[in-house]
């Protein structure tokens, strides 16, 4: 068409451009539905389900993990505890419990858990005479302790506390920190730290903030009896608890030559016994905001039940294959409260695999879908067989 | 109200009146003697001083006063958007309810996030409603602007002369001078005007719709004037109405400066918006302007839609609230709870800055309010602004489709309206226009019949219905069209002309091509293709083919009529050669159409040129000097050989017109051998003028000749049919050349021009039916009446055959006249608006007497009209019948079609019109709206009394059809008189249309009976609304939305549809000829109705279940993962604490899951848009809600309960009791529920294309990518909750790689079961669809037709007729095509099947038999068919005094559209 060329540029038409995406044209595919096709899809993921929740299963059950709990058998110094001017008063108690390689994995499961709930009925299942109060303890108190019959932990053994009702997680409490502070760069920034901010002079408290001042301070020592007479203290290292961006890069010591004087102006939280540059005597590299068991505190768990590392072994000269058979005991310096909010306190012994810890969960979550996915595809297929049968038919008289 | 409904003025009335209708008291109500000048009152009244010299200081005086005619429709200015725009935002709820989030979140107790991020989404949203705003105002600015600067004439006091300015310049009291096609830029009185009668010719088209010409008078006294207005010398002043908004009503008077007083009314304002046609000039003053103008005050502002979608959104938001409540306070209660569980303070709860505790019950308050905070996006405000950016998406698809854009007006489909797409797919009533919107409002010449014998014009129908052959070989048919209408020889204007002319035809390119054939190049040279300037004067009416069978017989014809000078006639009255010629001469008389020139456009012919003086001698030395010139177009004519050839091809066409004919008078059981004969007889003439073909042609041939010394006529009618006529006969050379008041002047095919006397002219009125034009015959000197009329009047007044002194000629008579009626009635069924031409000679002495008694009835003050009427029945009497026409108002392409679709997918469609009824009643069935078959009710009535008995009857009636459906028989055996139906016809309940009338519908608002008249419109497959006005139109629109609750859609063309199109939940603009009143109120304008079958199926479709889908799913989406934040409060003590980091939950609903649902809601398409086109009843999926109701709403409520717990308790139960924080558990969980959410998604998207994926796998990317970036780079920055290096911790713990895999499989395991088993065993509408729509190309066809050959007999009854019939809409072709083809024994069966067809097809509700050839069964049956409604009322009926009653009349076939219920 001649004339058509004449006015392309003063005249610009609307006409719509005609390309895919405009006029909605786009290569599509539609995702198949096909009968065949969803039905294999089911029963893979089920199969891999299924193997999955195996190998899960499998793998929980090779790590291992025991709780005491030593609330109640600890319970004088809870009582202790509960009154805060004896905050002064040293409370210490000991547990002892026994590992052995004899125990099957099923009875130890049993075991533990039975332990766990009622610690009391733990200690009529293996009747072994109490344990002596520690002689160094000028109170008198009424010790209970039980034998565990566990089975050997191999590899790299982790010590945790348990705290049970403890909510690290209420929104407050969460608030109630300053990173900025815990970052070494304002030892004076304690503003989100209300009401921990300050104490009743107007110094800034170090490290400010609800979390900081519930600190976890118990001391939990685990010593080996290598025979009747000779207990060892279990080698436990308290680096590398934390994750390593936690002590290398939030959390800082605000810099200075010395760390009392780079804390210098400020006040140790209400709670606490002792500032945080003398947080570790032992260790002048673990003080400060950098002391390792502060740091893992910081990190507030997710759940009111939750345990947190504590210390982990070192595996040297007995232990360099893990703990040994035998009997053992922990040794709490019994500081932290928890009965004044119905809560409890234990300590856990646990080997680690791939998979994480030793909950049965995840395998069982498994096993039971895969059950759920081969269930459904067979109830399609049934539908599916059933429905060909009858759709032939009528279709083709409709049809003809 | 319309300019044209209520008014008085009849259409074809265009000779002044001898006096004002009001008489001067009347005009002037505001006029009382004692107010003097200074007393005007201008709180009551307007004030108008003309704007010159003598004037000058009043006028600026009182103008100030005045608001200017700037108009300005923006919302906003440039100051007041900030402001305004956030008022009008925060009037939306949502808004409304996130900013109270936000202040509650600046309270510290209630602090949960950070407070500048609680504003974030909230700025956001309000952020991008503003400039969408800011966008629209714009748009509206920059219309105004071209509006308000477009020129207008203004006389100028101070160089007293009239200047160019801008419409925005103009004021009261201003002299504005308007030329002929300009557009009125104010209401304007018109004080003079170039025609010499003071008459100013007006097109109303924009106000009204209406494509007529209506008159407006010079203000009497300034009637009589000289040449030109001279503004200085007016020196009155004007006291007129204050504004308002009745667009016919206008009082006012004009001081003289002697202080006597002249009134005028409405028939003298000029209204802006109004187009002036065949004036010249007229100049005006300017009374109101602006927004004060009678234009705007009827156009009220759009009233606010909202979707139906979010109507039932809010609905369900309400529901979220709810729910939002109840969490908020087990929140609550659960925090008391928790608390009272201590004796004492725990170390972990934290007590204020002060070291206080808040009491229990103030504490579980302030959690409540925590909890409003934490769970706000329950409530999903970011829904508002993707819905808003999705419709943004749609409407941006519905722009770009090259289906919806017209290529002739190089018009895309405009959206106005952007938050009603989705709208378009739950259509369930439509109303429509009629003129311009069905049709094409061009009449075109089809068929016609004369003396008996049918011209069927095939190569003009054939031209009408193949337009694009006719694009594609387009030189060739120029030059045929040369061949055989000789009168358009090709000299230079004219080709260009009828190139031009021949674009339109192309039209439909758009639509068939398919769309990789768009070229772009296409459309480029079509910009300047602008609206013909000529009122009906199209193309396509006036090229008419004439048909050659007629032609040469018209030549003959012509011959004869040149010879009649000589010898006195005595042939016999009905003579074919004679009748032929007044035939002709009737269309071409017989009307009130102006001629004007082509050179000079607006320079109306009213003499003949000089040469055009009747003399014979002169005529034939012409005729010499032609045949001289003859040698010089030899050549050409040469060049048109191969068309000659052509038609030598397609004479053997010709017989198939009287095969048909035979077929035809076969059916009618009359005397076969008679009719036989006389067929062959008029055969021989035929004949025997074909044989002489050889002369004729050459005399053909001479006439272009003198067509080139004249300049090309141009033809101004007041109807586009009268229009049609004149273009007909000029096809046959038959030109109206010139038309003054007293004479008329016509060019005979050779040349001769005849000049009539005109002696007097019976205007046309919708109560006569007819009009009728006396002249004398410049040749015979008899005076000749020639009348044409509807076939209903014209039947009734022929002369009745039985007077007849000659046996054989009253045979004759009898003949013809039944063969004419058959005819009729085939036009009729053709959808042809018919009119009967006939003629009467009346003797000198009767018409002297007839004269004088007018003359007494002209004179009559009391009641003129109706004596007028009687002395014009005295004289339309006794008419010899001539012939008929058939005209088309052409449908616009497509229209059946659409029509059909629609109705298949449950659409009502209701046609509400000004029009008459019959037009609208053909129309109705031409375009399928009205089948053949369906039983129509017409209700016809102005009192309340009838209306309600006539609803009461045909409501029984119409019950009684459809309960009881088995003993059908008994029902229809006194329906179907003599011959037996088969049993189909009997078994289906016949189909029910309801045409209606403006009066009745008045009766009906006004006599409550709305509950009656929608019952019976329940029960009806279409609804037609005669003669309504824009008033009423929209009143029926709100009365079908309202009380039935349903979603309507108006579509229209003209600003008469204005108020109809702004009631309906969606108004449709037609885009076309008429204005742009109707598109400015608009949601959607359009260019053509057809469009309205993709709009609605498709795009509808899409809009509708892309954004139901994705509401459905934004709640989901929502409930789902706040649910994840509302299980965790169980495990902090409902302190309001969250494990996932805040930004990370903004990012999560801002970024990561946003886009997807977003594309989903603008790019999915659940069916394609083939397979949508093909199956129009998956539209009924959208038309039910099917997508977004209740249900589906719940059920997906139900699932994101479901998923959100498994998303966290799976976690949870994995990470219990491990040393994992807060923020750590929080990863897994926010990666789980977003690759559960996108699962979901993709489970939602039935298609995939490539930009699906990419935003489903970026948007799962841009988690990890966004999460690790700012994990790592973020080491004190969100304060509290200090995410550093999570991400990167957890991505190196293979326990969330098997959490985040199990979890999703479970949580949309039940879902994804479920849906497979819909997608592979659905028995659903869509699934089925679905299904299909996977299939190859060639299978996918083979079973939408198997689908559809199923699906069709049950829910449409009346579509299984075409097996008896071939197709309906194009009953011409097909019926043709199939006639001469069947054999023998298959006609005798076709024509049974016609009978019964006939039958049924007799649309009254009085089913007369159509064979006109047994009268005296007709009549019992007609007799018959009263019993039920029409007894009841007669009363009533006759009591009403309406014009149109009941008449048992012996023709009642031909009054096809007039039931028993008429009144």
């Amino acid at each position: 068409m001649p004339q058509m060329k004449r006015t392309p540029q003063d005249c610009p038409s609307r006409l719509p451009e005609n390309t895919a995406v405009k006029q909605q044209q786009l290569p599509a595919c539609r995702l198949q539905l096909s009968a065949t096709g969803i039905l294999s899809g089911f029963f893979a993921t089920g199969v891999f389900c299924l193997g999955m929740g195996v190998i899960l299963i499998l793998s929980a059950k090779s790590s291992m993990e025991i709780e005491i709990n030593y609330t109640k058998i600890c319970a004088s110094c809870a009582k202790l505890r509960e009154n805060a001017r004896n905050f002064d008063k040293e409370c210490t108690c000991s547990i002892p419990f026994h590992l052995t390689q004899t125990m099957r994995v099923l009875a130890h499961s049993y075991l533990s858990k039975a332990c766990t709930g009622h610690p009391m009925s733990c200690y009529n299942l293996s009747a072994h005479p109490p344990c002596t109060p520690d002689p160094g303890d000028l109170l008198e108190f009424q010790f209970f302790h039980g034998t565990y019959h566990l089975l050997m932990y191999y590899g790299n053994v982790y010590m945790y506390y348990k705290l049970y009702g403890f909510y690290q997680n209420l929104h407050g409490y969460l608030l109630s920190r300053s990173n900025s502070q815990l970052l070494g760069t304002d030892v004076k920034d304690v503003e989100t730290c209300a009401p921990f901010s300050k104490s009743h002079d107007g110094t800034p408290i170090a490290p400010c903030g609800a979390i900081a001042n519930s600190l976890f301070n118990d001391t939990i020592i685990l010593s080996y009896k290598l025979n009747s007479s000779v207990h060892i203290q279990v080698p436990m290292l308290r680096s590398g608890i934390t994750w390593w961006t936690d002590k290398y890069i939030k959390f800082r010591n605000p810099s200075s030559s010395n760390l009392s004087s780079a804390f210098a102006g400020t006040t140790k939280p209400p709670s606490w016994p002792k500032p945080v540059y003398e947080l570790d005597e032992n260790d002048p590299g673990n003080n400060g905001f950098l002391n390792d068991d502060f740091i893992v505190w910081m990190r507030t768990a997710a759940f009111p039940t939750f345990k947190k590392l504590y210390r982990r072994l070192s595996r040297t000269q007995h232990f360099i294959e893990g703990l040994p058979a035998g009997n053992y005991s922990f040794n709490v310096s019994y500081n932290f409260p928890v009965t004044r909010f119905q809560g409890e306190k234990s300590v856990v012994l646990s080997t680690l695999t791939w998979s994480g810890g030793h909950s049965l969960f995840l395998g069982l979550a498994y096993t039971v879908t895969g059950a759920m996915t081969w269930l459904a595809a067979f109830s399609m297929m049934a539908v599916h067989l059933k429905l060909k049968g009858k759709r032939f038919s009528p279709d083709d008289k409709v049809k003809l | 109200m319309a300019l044209s409904v209520d008014s008085s003025w009849h259409r074809w009335q265009w000779r002044v009146r001898d006096g004002l209708p009001q008489s001067p008291s009347e005009a002037t109500p505001l006029l009382s003697p004692e107010k003097g000048r200074q007393t005007y009152n201008l709180t009551q009244q307007r004030v108008v001083f003309p704007n010159n010299s003598v004037f000058h200081q009043d006028w600026e005086n009182v103008s100030r006063r005045y608001s200017s005619n700037r108009i300005c429709t923006t919302k906003y200015t440039l100051f007041t958007f900030l402001p305004q725009n956030l008022f009008e935002q925060f009037h939306r709820w949502a808004n409304l309810y996130f900013l109270f989030l936000v202040i509650l979140n600046w309270v510290p107790s209630m602090e949960v996030f950070h407070r500048e991020i609680t504003m974030l989404p909230l700025a956001i949203v309000l952020f991008i409603i503003m400039v969408k705003d800011g966008v629209e105002d714009l748009k509206r600015h920059r219309f105004d602007g071209k509006i308000n600067r477009s020129k207008i004439q203004i006389y100028e006091r101070k160089e007293q002369s009239y200047v160019q300015k801008c419409w925005k310049d103009v004021r009261v009291g201003d002299f504005i001078q308007m030329q002929c096609n300009e557009i009125i830029p104010a209401d304007i009185l018109l004080l003079f005007s170039s025609d010499p009668s003071g008459i100013c010719h007006l097109e109303t088209a924009n106000l009204d719709g209406e494509t007529n010409l209506k008159q407006r008078r010079v203000v009497k006294g300034f009637s009589q004037q000289e040449i030109q207005f001279e503004p200085e010398r007016f020196h009155n002043t004007i006291v007129c109405e204050k504004p308002n908004n009745h667009l016919n009503k206008f009082k006012g008077y004009m001081e003289h400066p002697d202080q006597t007083r002249t009134g005028f009314g409405s028939e003298s304002l000029l209204l802006r918006g109004c187009t002036i046609r065949n004036t010249e000039v007229a100049v005006g003053i300017v009374i109101y302007a602006g927004h004060e103008t009678k234009a705007m005050l009827n156009n009220s502002g759009p009233r606010y839609k909202r979707s139906k979608i979010e109507r039932r959104m809010n609905i369900n938001i309400f529901f979220c609230i709810g729910l939002l409540f109840l969490m908020c306070l087990i929140g609550a209660i659960g925090h008391g709870l928790w608390n009272g569980t201590f004796r004492e303070h725990p170390p972990f709860d934290v007590p204020d800055a002060d070291g206080s505790f808040v009491p229990l019950a103030l504490g579980g308050f302030y959690m409540f309010l925590t909890m409003i905070i934490l769970l706000q996006v329950l409530i999903p405000v970011s829904l508002y602004v993707s819905i808003e950016l999705v419709k943004l998406g749609q409407v941006w698809f519905l722009h770009n489709d090259l289906d919806l854009y017209d290529e002739e007006t190089d018009l895309a489909i405009q959206c106005r309206a952007l938050n009603i797409t989705e709208d378009l797919g739950q259509i369930q009533y439509i109303f429509s226009d009629k003129t311009g919107t069905l049709t094409e409002n061009k009449m075109v010449f089809r068929r016609c019949t004369i003396m008996g014998s049918e011209y069927s014009h095939q190569e003009n129908a054939k031209r009408l219905e193949t337009p694009k052959e006719l694009d594609s070989d387009n030189e060739e048919w120029t030059q045929y069209r040369c061949l055989t209408v000789p009168a358009r020889w090709a000299h230079g204007p004219a080709t260009m002309r009828s190139q031009r002319g021949a674009q339109p035809l192309r039209r439909c390119h758009s639509a068939r091509v398919p769309i990789q054939g768009h070229s772009r190049q296409r459309s480029m040279g079509r910009c300047e293709s602008s609206l013909s300037p000529v009122a009906f004067s199209s193309s396509i009416e006036k090229d008419v083919t004439p048909d050659k069978n007629l032609l040469s017989k018209v030549q003959d014809a012509a011959l004869w009529l040149e010879t009649l000078s000589d010898t006195t006639p005595a042939k016999s009255s009905v003579s074919t050669t004679s009748s032929i010629a007044d035939f002709f001469l009737a269309l071409t008389i017989c009307n009130s159409v102006m001629v004007s020139t082509t050179t000079e456009p607006r320079q109306r012919v009213t003499e003949p040129p000089s040469t055009k003086a009747l003399g014979l001698s002169l005529e034939k030395i012409q005729q010499l000097f032609q045949r001289l010139k003859l040698s010089s177009l030899s050549q050409s004519f040469s060049s048109t050989a191969p068309s000659d050839a052509d038609l030598g091809e397609s004479l053997p066409n010709i017989p198939v017109s009287d095969s048909d004919e035979r077929d035809d008078t076969s059916v009618c059981s009359g005397d076969y051998s008679t009719d036989g004969g006389y067929r062959s007889s008029t055969w021989d003439q035929g004949d025997i003028l074909r044989s002489g073909s050889a002369t004729s042609l050459e005399e053909v041939l001479e006439a272009p000749a003198l067509g080139l010394a004249s300049p090309e006529l141009c033809y101004e009618a007041e109807s586009p049919d009268e229009a049609a006529l004149v273009h007909a006969a000029h096809a046959y050379s038959f030109t109206l050349v010139s038309r003054t008041p007293e004479q008329v002047t016509v060019r005979l095919p050779q040349g001769t021009c005849l000049t009539f006397d005109v002696l007097c002219t019976l205007g046309f009125d919708s109560i006569r039916k007819r009009m009728s034009v006396v002249v004398r015959h410049p040749l015979t000197r008899e005076i000749v009446v020639y009348t044409k009329g509807a076939d209903s009047v014209i039947m009734d007044l022929l002369e009745d055959p039985a007077c007849m002194t000659d046996t054989d000629v009253e045979k004759k008579v009898r003949k013809i006249r039944a063969r004419t009626q058959k005819h009729l009635d085939l036009y009729a069924r053709d959808g042809l608006r018919t009119l009967c031409i006939a003629k009467k000679v009346v003797s000198e002495e009767d018409f002297r007497r007839w004269a004088s008694i007018r003359c007494e009835a002209e004179a009559s003050l009391d009641n003129r009209d109706e004596l007028l009427m009687k002395v014009a029945e005295h004289l339309e009497n006794q008419l010899t019948l001539l012939g008929a026409t058939g005209i088309e108002d052409r449908l616009q392409e497509g229209v059946p079609d659409t029509i059909a679709a629609l109705r298949e997918a449950g659409i009502q469609l209701w046609v509400l019109t000004g029009d008459k009824q019959e037009t609208a009643v053909n129309i109705a069935y031409s375009c399928r709206l009205l089948d053949q078959t369906d039983t129509v009710y017409s209700i016809n009535t102005e009192s309340q009394e009838t209306c309600e008995s006539i609803l009461n009857c045909a409501l029984e009636e119409v019950k009684q059809f459809h309960e009881v459906r088995k003993p059908d028989h008994k029902l229809f055996g006194f329906r179907l008189p003599s011959q037996t139906p088969p049993p189909t016809s009997g078994a289906a309940v016949p189909d029910i249309g309801l045409v209606i009338d403006g009066k009745t519908l008045n009766a009906i608002f006004q006599g409550k009976l709305e509950e009656k008249f929608l019952e019976l419109t329940q029960y009806c497959r279409s609804v037609l609304c005669c003669r309504s006005t824009p008033l009423q139109k929209s009143m029926v629109v709100k009365l079908v939305r309202d009380k039935l609750s349903v979603m309507t859609l108006s579509i229209g063309d003209g600003a008469n549809d204005v108020s109809m199109i702004q009631a309906a939940d969606i108004g449709i603009g037609i885009s076309g000829q008429e204005g742009m009143q109707a598109v400015m109120s608009s949601d959607f304008a359009i260019s053509h109705f057809r469009h309205l079958k993709k709009l609605l199926l498709v795009h509808g479709h899409w809009c509708y279940s892309r954004l139901a889908r994705m509401v459905v799913y934004y709640f989901y989406k929502n409930v789902c993962y706040v649910n994840l934040l509302f299980w965790y409060q169980f495990f902090c003590g409902f302190s309001g604490s969250t494990m996932i980091d805040y930004w990370q939950m903004i990012f999560f609903n801002l970024f990561f899951t946003s886009l997807p649902p977003l594309v989903f809601g603008i790019l999915d398409k659940d069916i394609s848009a083939e397979t949508l086109l093909a199956l129009p009843e998956l539209y009924k999926r959208g038309q039910n809600s099917e997508c977004y109701n209740m249900f589906t709403f719940w059920i997906s409520m139900m699932d994101a309960f479901y998923q959100s717990l498994i998303c966290f308790f799976i976690p949870y139960l994995t990470y219990k009791d491990s040393d994992i924080d807060v923020f750590t558990f929080g990863t897994p969980i926010n990666t789980i529920s977003l690759a559960t959410i996108l699962l979901h998604q993709a489970m939602e998207m039935k298609t995939w294309t490539i930009i699906h994926g990419l935003v489903l796998i970026g948007s799962f990317l841009l988690y990890f990518v966004v999460s690790l970036v700012y994990n790592a780079a973020c080491v004190t920055c969100n304060s509290p909750t200090n995410p550093y290096w999570v991400m990167e911790g957890q991505l190196a713990d293979p326990t969330f790689y098997l959490v985040c895999f199990l979890t999703p499989v479970v949580a949309l395991l039940p879902r994804y079961f479920i849906l497979s088993l819909q997608g592979t065993y659905g028995k659903s509408l869509i699934s089925k669809a679905q299904k299909i729509d996977r299939l190859p190309m060639d299978k996918r066809d083979l079973k939408i037709q198997s689908w559809r050959s199923r699906q069709r007999p049950a829910p449409v009854p009346g579509e299984a007729q075409p097996t008896h019939h071939p197709e309906p809409p194009v009953s011409e072709q097909g019926f043709r095509a199939s006639t001469p083809k069947s054999s023998r024994p298959s006609k005798r069966k076709y024509k049974e099947n016609w009978v019964v067809h006939g039958e049924r097809c007799s649309r009254d509700h009085m089913r007369d038999d159509p064979c006109s050839g047994d009268s005296s069964a007709k009549l019992s049956s007609g007799e018959h068919l009263l019993l039920g409604p029409g007894r009841t009322m007669a009363s009533g009926v006759y009591s009403s005094g309406q014009t149109d009653a009941y008449r048992p009349s012996n023709r009642g076939s031909h009054r096809r559209s007039q039931s028993s219920l008429t009144i």
